[in-house]
């Protein structure tokens, strides 16, 4: 059969398909953990290539990883951090817990990708080894909290802040728009006494500005990085100036205040910063809600509700009642 | 808020060295990135930016309103404003005709004392 290759690990061998660069721990998941159809998120993917990068060249730097087997990790990452191998990364979300297998999944394409650019053959291990060499100084117990915090911080700068400023600048706009219409009040969903439609808007204004803050705080504690750790927090099998070498190299990489978590058994065996950062988002989705409603009962109408506020026709709305 | 739900039940199971929801918290915590994300910008571009006030509805709601009777608070005391505001709401009167129909205040310190404008704010009592 020429679309499959032989690998093997610790286990035996395996059959696994020759136009991928995943090995055999991989393969092995995909029939131990044939659970749903959700895989491993791409920005999960992309920071595991970021870390791996930033390992490597660590470890060159440290002398502990031959700079032409650095280089060729080096340059593999780069693919894997640029998402052009996504496709090699096939692995559930429900899969072991740790996520040990997706951090294999990292070494193994990166692994065989450098061997590739080698002129090497993929599934020999040589030049680049998946764990002697990719995973160096690692373990996923300390990389894939590492790769949590990456995709987490990067998602949450470069795309959800930006969009939570522009909507509250939006409503900003308004809210001085709408200053001096004076209009009733509702408590209870009662009558009551007036204010200014802009007094209103003006109020979910500051709802988004509260939880921008917010989320900046829980962005402070993503910052703080596993890797280092290792297995069980203690630093096994590092050199001593590893992480902070490499939590510096993230930083470089990725353009974010990374820095090394000052308790490496804190970051592994809990997800604080995690449950923060979602306790901020949560927060987040209340204020929206919040503020959607009021759009919705303002608008609501136009004949029979409140029919203070019109919104944008953007579509038909029902399939049955015409209009 | 139900990936929250999630994501917080999975960050209480650690176990000694290790807490393993790990792809569980990350996958639904990057979920509710993407939602809130792109609900955001949605919300704003289809709904927020194209919003305008229908002026017409916001006053009549106004002048309608018997709440508007709050101002007299500090003018005739709690009791009879709120007797005033009754007498409206039973006989379907304006605020203006009750108060008048009461004989609690006359015509022109209705108009002086009810001004909606400037209810929207403390005021020093002058």
């Amino acid at each position: 059969m020429a679309d499959v290759r032989i690998e093997a690990d610790t286990m035996g061998e395996l059959e696994v398909p020759a136009d991928k660069y995943y090995g055999c721990q991989t393969a092995r998941s995909l029939i131990n953990f044939d659970i749903g159809d959700d895989t491993m998120p791409i920005g999960v993917i992309r920071a595991f290539g970021v870390l791996k990068q930033a390992a490597a060249k660590t470890n060159v730097a440290l002398k502990q990883l031959d700079p032409k087997v650095g280089d060729l990790i080096i340059a593999a990452s780069q693919e894997v951090l640029d998402n052009c191998l996504d496709e090699h990364f096939p692995l559930r979300v429900w899969q072991t817990g740790s996520g040990t297998q997706s951090n294999m999944n990292a070494n193994e394409v990166i692994a065989n990708r450098a061997i590739e650019l080698a002129g090497g053959v993929m599934g020999s291990k040589s030049p680049v080894h998946p764990n002697d060499h990719v995973n160096r100084a690692q373990s996923s117990n300390d990389t894939f909290p590492t790769a949590m915090h990456i995709a987490a911080a990067e998602a949450i700068t470069h795309n959800l802040l930006p969009s939570v400023r522009e909507l509250r600048d939006a409503l900003s706009v308004k809210a001085d728009a709408w200053k001096d219409i004076v209009k009733i009040g509702r408590t209870h969903l009662m009558d009551a006494v007036p204010l200014t439609l802009g007094q209103e808007a003006s109020g979910w204004v500051a709802q988004l500005d509260a939880d921008l803050r917010r989320i900046d705080f829980a962005l402070d504690d993503l910052f703080e990085l596993a890797l280092g750790g290792t297995a069980v927090g203690t630093g096994l099998n590092t050199h001593p100036l590893f992480a902070q070498m490499v939590a510096d190299e993230i930083a470089n990489i990725t353009g974010l205040s990374f820095c090394s978590a000052e308790n490496k058994f804190a970051q592994l065996a809990a997800h604080d910063a995690v449950v923060a950062a979602s306790g901020a988002l949560n927060t987040l989705a209340v204020s929206l809600m919040k503020i959607a409603n009021d759009v919705r009962w303002l608008g609501s109408g136009p004949r029979c509700g409140f029919g203070e506020l019109a919104l944008p026709a953007n579509e038909p709305g029902s399939s049955i009642m015409p209009g | 808020m139900g990936n929250n739900v999630a994501i917080t039940v999975g960050g209480s199971q650690g176990n000694f060295e290790l807490n393993v929801f790990k792809p569980m918290m990350i996958h639904n915590l990057l979920h509710s990135i993407r939602l809130l994300t792109d609900s955001c910008t949605t919300f704003r571009t289809k709904c927020v930016e194209g919003l305008e006030p229908v002026e017409e509805n916001i006053a009549a709601h106004l002048e309608n309103s018997l709440m508007l009777v709050t101002a007299l608070n500090n003018h005739i005391g709690y009791d009879k404003a709120a007797k005033i505001a009754k007498n409206a709401h039973e006989k379907g009167l304006t605020l203006r005709a009750s108060a008048l129909e009461l004989e609690y205040l006359t015509n022109e310190e209705f108009d002086a004392w009810v001004r909606p404008e400037e209810m929207t704010g403390p005021r020093s009592p002058n």
